[in-house]
């Protein structure tokens, strides 16, 4: 209990740091956006770039005049009440309301794609341990070879051209079929399937390569414990030996990454969410950052660290109840 | 350990076989008709196909995603869904300054009024009545942020389709005022859903007292308001821009139907006189990451999107079908001089490096289409120069041909040397080093200028680097004085190519990121006959001229002397791509020469052809003017 507590105690101070220090970073950042979105709102609605501007300036909900501090503390009384604030561009897009569109698709694409490229990794990395040697580890070799070496983003655009515009089996872009009608009905549920099977791909291929690699380094690290020599000389079968010595003891620390990735995963990915249009988190935190949507952006970012932060305490909790010898204290 | 590992290769089999299969089924989905993801008009790769459902799909813009989309415009939750759902009292096609009645039906100047008789058969999505009233909304709500209201006494609702407005001392010439009556979307804040922010409004507005200070500083409607009415005004604009609406309401030919992220749908507006004739009944906006493919492919019907050369000429070959119309834009692009310093507040320095540049090199690595200019700047559009300058003007001013060794003559007459490195240097033995800033997001018309820009600078003589700087920073760097140099538009207008407009962007902005402060000096230019102009006062002074010949002449003197002082070197011209689906459209812009052209087509040779391809582009002819017209029509 005690160690349960000190450990919150230790993510509360971490997530007070975060909130300060991402909030006064963002203030720092150089750049005027008022000037480039006064450039591109002076061209469409056909007015000067001066009156533009002015519009632009008095519909950005952000005050660069108002002291520092004051804003923190205006923030920060914000979030006890649980109001992470509204984006600066658009007053009808809360942090909370971007946060609960966002989040769920994040959380949906995300997770399939880290169950199943954690189930392939752990398998393949196993399977390479095993298999030191022979066609098996050279065609796992190359695949984790090449996929590491392709940024994420070049995979998306591939499989883009591929499936969506040669093939024409998935949509160009988006999260759901504009002629369904959000809900618990099967013609959004499937909609949203077809929609996520690309991202979901783009996340798998790029993704499995790491969790092989670190698999196969972990139960190759266990092959060579005493306790496996120790029941190779009992006579175990292999098969046991494999399955309850290798595979469980050398899975242990991939739970724990699993709960990291976990935490991670709530940021998505931007290049992939970017590439498919998929109104995640991902996509939000490049759109906020490109537009200089400090309020938006602080309000991401915080929900990231809190997950992150989380997900921190969940693996050093499960970590020792995996593994018996790792005490609390 | 074999059996083990065929046991274990056969479970991973088994699981990516189950993955494969939920991707075929699931790919299968898109063939069962449910995705409108997929074309419904066109499977073919070349050829004409039937437009059956009258659909044209766009593809680009930008509209805020729900749960940020709505139905106010000035709270930005529409953005470019509202070219085809508002309307205003008249549209200007740009380029050409042609305007255009939409909403009014007749008007008339009369010394210091004008009025405007609106269409009576007009309604608001909603089936409300448009009127007068809608219109007074609009100006009242935007008091601080319509530039009208600056010039202007007052508006007065005359009766339900009447509107008189009246101009304020001195009354500006009848051209900037039909400029200024055409300017923003107008109907756009109707009185039945903002009635009650626009009472409180001209409430407040009694309270004014009449303005008597510096005519170039008068505030809208002429009147000066205390605190509390000020912070009132403020109050009511913020709660005003913060009203949400669920969908745009407007008097155009389209309302929204469904949006997401990356499709919108919009279907015709029943109150809309006629529009039951509109060629089109449904119009499909969606956004992509990749336009390259979509347009390959001939997933969309229409697109604006300037590319490099040989991409355009790929995607025409890929595509069978889609044509490519470029169109000057009215803008140029141009390098900024920072005159702030050393040499470069030196005129004949400029001039010379005005001289050195070869723009061709320039023109086709950053956009292959652009037209070149002669000039140095003239802060005028360059394509507009014959229509507002006369000719022996014209004759008179300097041209910029890239002759280096001219512009070797003309540093050596001004005591410059070449030192052992072949660098220049000055007369007081000082070599200089720039540094060129382009905006990072500018992509080719903007690192790759400003990359040929200083290799043929340091080619010359002085040594340039070039910098791609984040959008966000370059602009309030430049005015800081951070860089010597800056690749932005020079020589442009927002839209309406008006002398007055452009002259105004120039001896403002262009200025400004030169390092002219207007509002500390006043800057003193010689014209071609030697005589002193006070630059903004004289582009003032053109807001109020009626007289076209005393017009020309004033802007064909602005125009000299800008030329003459060189602060910055207009290498092109810019031209936008426009592109059309011939497989799903007829009545297209030379139509009858797409064989001949190969798809890519020439620019507009006349001011008829330049208008047609201009309404192809919502940003040069908004509120559907292309669909309006109904020439161009579905297969």
């Amino acid at each position: 209990m005690n160690y349960f507590l000190r450990k919150l105690g230790t993510s509360l101070l971490n997530l007070i740091a975060v909130v300060v220090t991402i909030f006064i970073v963002l203030r720092m950042m150089p750049g005027d956006i008022i000037e480039p979105m006064a450039r591109e709102e002076a061209s469409r609605l056909g007015i000067t770039y001066e009156e533009a501007y002015e519009r632009v300036a008095d519909r950005y909900n952000y005050n660069p005049q108002e002291p520092i501090y004051q804003q923190l503390v205006r923030y920060v009384k914000g979030l006890l009440r649980g109001d992470l604030g509204t984006s600066m561009l658009n007053p009808k897009n809360t942090v909370v309301s971007i946060l609960s569109v966002a989040l769920p698709w994040t959380i949906f694409v995300v997770s399939i794609s880290l169950i199943i490229s954690f189930i392939l990794g752990m398998q393949l990395g196993a399977l390479m341990a095993i298999r030191k040697r022979g066609i098996i580890n050279n065609s796992i070799t190359f695949y984790v070879t090449i996929v590491s070496a392709i940024p994420s983003y070049i995979i998306a655009i591939i499989l883009s051209i591929i499936f969506v515009y040669q093939l024409r089996l998935f949509p160009k872009s988006g999260v759901y079929s504009i002629d369904v009608t959000p809900g618990f009905n099967m013609p959004f549920i499937l909609s949203v399937l077809h929609y996520s099977v690309l991202p979901i791909t783009t996340y798998v291929i790029t993704s499995t390569g790491g969790w092989i690699l670190n698999m196969k380094g972990s139960s190759v690290h266990v092959l060579g414990s005493d306790y496996v020599f120790a029941a190779q000389a009992r006579g175990i079968p292999e098969k046991i030996i494999m399955r309850r010595y290798m595979k469980k003891n050398a899975m242990i620390p991939m739970i724990t990454i699993l709960a990291m990735a976990f935490g991670g995963m709530i940021g998505g990915a931007p290049l992939i969410e970017g590439q498919f249009q998929y109104l995640g988190m991902g996509a939000y935190l490049a759109k906020a950052l490109g537009e200089r949507d400090f309020i938006l952006y602080q309000g991401l970012l915080l929900c990231i660290s809190i997950s992150v932060i989380l997900a921190n305490l969940v693996a050093d909790l499960l970590y020792s109840k995996l593994d018996p010898r790792i005490r609390l204290e | 350990m074999r059996n083990l590992t065929v046991m274990r290769l056969r479970q991973i089999f088994s699981f990516v076989l189950i993955l494969v299969l939920i991707f075929v089924l699931t790919a299968c989905y898109s063939n069962t008709g449910n995705d409108p993801g997929t074309s419904p008009t066109n499977d073919s790769d070349s050829g004409p196909v039937v437009n059956k459902e009258r659909v044209k799909r766009i593809a680009g813009g930008y509209w805020p995603a729900p749960p940020g989309f709505g139905g106010n415009l000035i709270g930005a939750q529409v953005g470019d869904v509202g070219y085809y759902v508002y309307e205003s009292m008249f549209l200007v096609i740009v380029g050409t300054d042609r305007v255009v009645p939409r909403l009014a039906k007749e008007w008339k100047h009369e010394g210091n009024k004008t009025t405007v008789v609106l269409h009576d058969n007009r309604k608001w999505s909603d089936g409300t009545d448009f009127t007068a009233k809608d219109m007074w909304a609009y100006y009242l709500i935007n008091i601080n942020s319509s530039a009208i209201t600056r010039y202007l006494e007052a508006i007065n609702v005359v009766d339900d389709y009447t509107l008189e407005f009246v101009w304020a001392e001195p009354v500006i010439s009848d051209t900037q005022k039909m400029l200024l009556l055409a300017e923003g979307w107008q109907a756009v804040t109707p009185y039945h859903i903002f009635g009650e922010f626009v009472e409180q409004v001209a409430e407040i507005m009694k309270k004014g007292t009449p303005y008597t200070g510096d005519p170039t500083k008068r505030p809208p409607f002429g009147l000066v308001f205390e605190k509390d009415d000020q912070t009132a005004l403020k109050n009511l604009y913020n709660d005003f821009k913060n009203v949400d609406m669920e969908k745009p309401i407007g008097t155009g030919p389209y309302m929204v139907d469904k949006v997401t992220n990356v499709e919108v749908d919009l279907v015709v507006n029943p109150y809309f006189p006629d529009s039951d004739k509109l060629e089109f009944q449904k119009i499909k906006m969606h956004t992509v990451s990749d336009y390259n493919s979509l347009l390959s492919s001939n997933e969309t019907d229409s697109f604006v999107g300037t590319l490099p050369y040989d991409m355009a000429r790929m995607i025409l070959d890929a595509s069978g079908t889609m044509v490519m119309y470029p169109l000057l834009e009215q803008k140029s692009v141009g390098v900024i001089f920072n005159t702030r310093v050393q040499p470069l507040n030196d005129k004949l320095v400029r001039q010379a490096l005005n001289e050195v540049i070869n723009k061709k090199p320039v023109r086709e690595v950053a956009n292959y289409w652009a037209v070149e200019t002669g000039f140095a700047t003239i802060g005028l559009v360059p394509s507009t120069i014959e229509k507002y300058v006369d000719k022996d003007v014209l004759a008179k001013f300097a041209r910029y041909t890239g002759n280096t060794e001219k512009a070797a003559k003309m540093l050596e007459d001004a005591g410059w040397t070449k030192n052992s490195q072949g660098k220049w240097v000055d007369r007081n033995g000082r070599s200089y080093r720039f540094v060129i800033a382009a905006n990072a997001g500018w992509g080719a018309q903007g690192i790759t200028a400003a990359s040929e820009v200083a290799r043929q600078l340091t080619e010359f003589g002085f040594e340039t680097e070039a910098k791609a700087v984040e959008a966000t920073i370059v602009v309030s760097n430049m005015k800081a004085g951070a860089y010597d140099m800056m690749i932005d538009f020079v020589d442009m207008t927002w839209n309406i190519s008006d002398p007055y407009k452009a002259f105004s962007s120039y001896y403002g902005d262009i200025t400004e990121k030169a390092g002219i402060d207007l509002s500390a000096a006043p800057l003193i230019l010689k014209d071609y006959e030697g005589k002193e102009l006070n630059m903004k006062e004289a582009v003032s002074s053109l807001l109020y001229i009626n007289d076209e010949q005393e017009y020309r002449d004033l802007v064909g003197r602005i125009a000299w002397a800008t030329n003459d002082n060189a602060i910055a070197i207009n290498l092109y011209q810019n031209v936008m791509a426009i592109w059309e689906n011939s497989a799903t459209s007829k009545g297209l812009p030379m139509e009858d020469e797409f064989k001949k052209y190969d798809r890519m087509m020439p620019l507009p040779r006349t001011e008829e052809e330049y208008e047609e391809i201009a309404i192809l582009n919502r940003a040069y002819a908004p509120f559907a003017e292309v669909f309006v017209r109904n020439k161009v029509k579905p297969r």
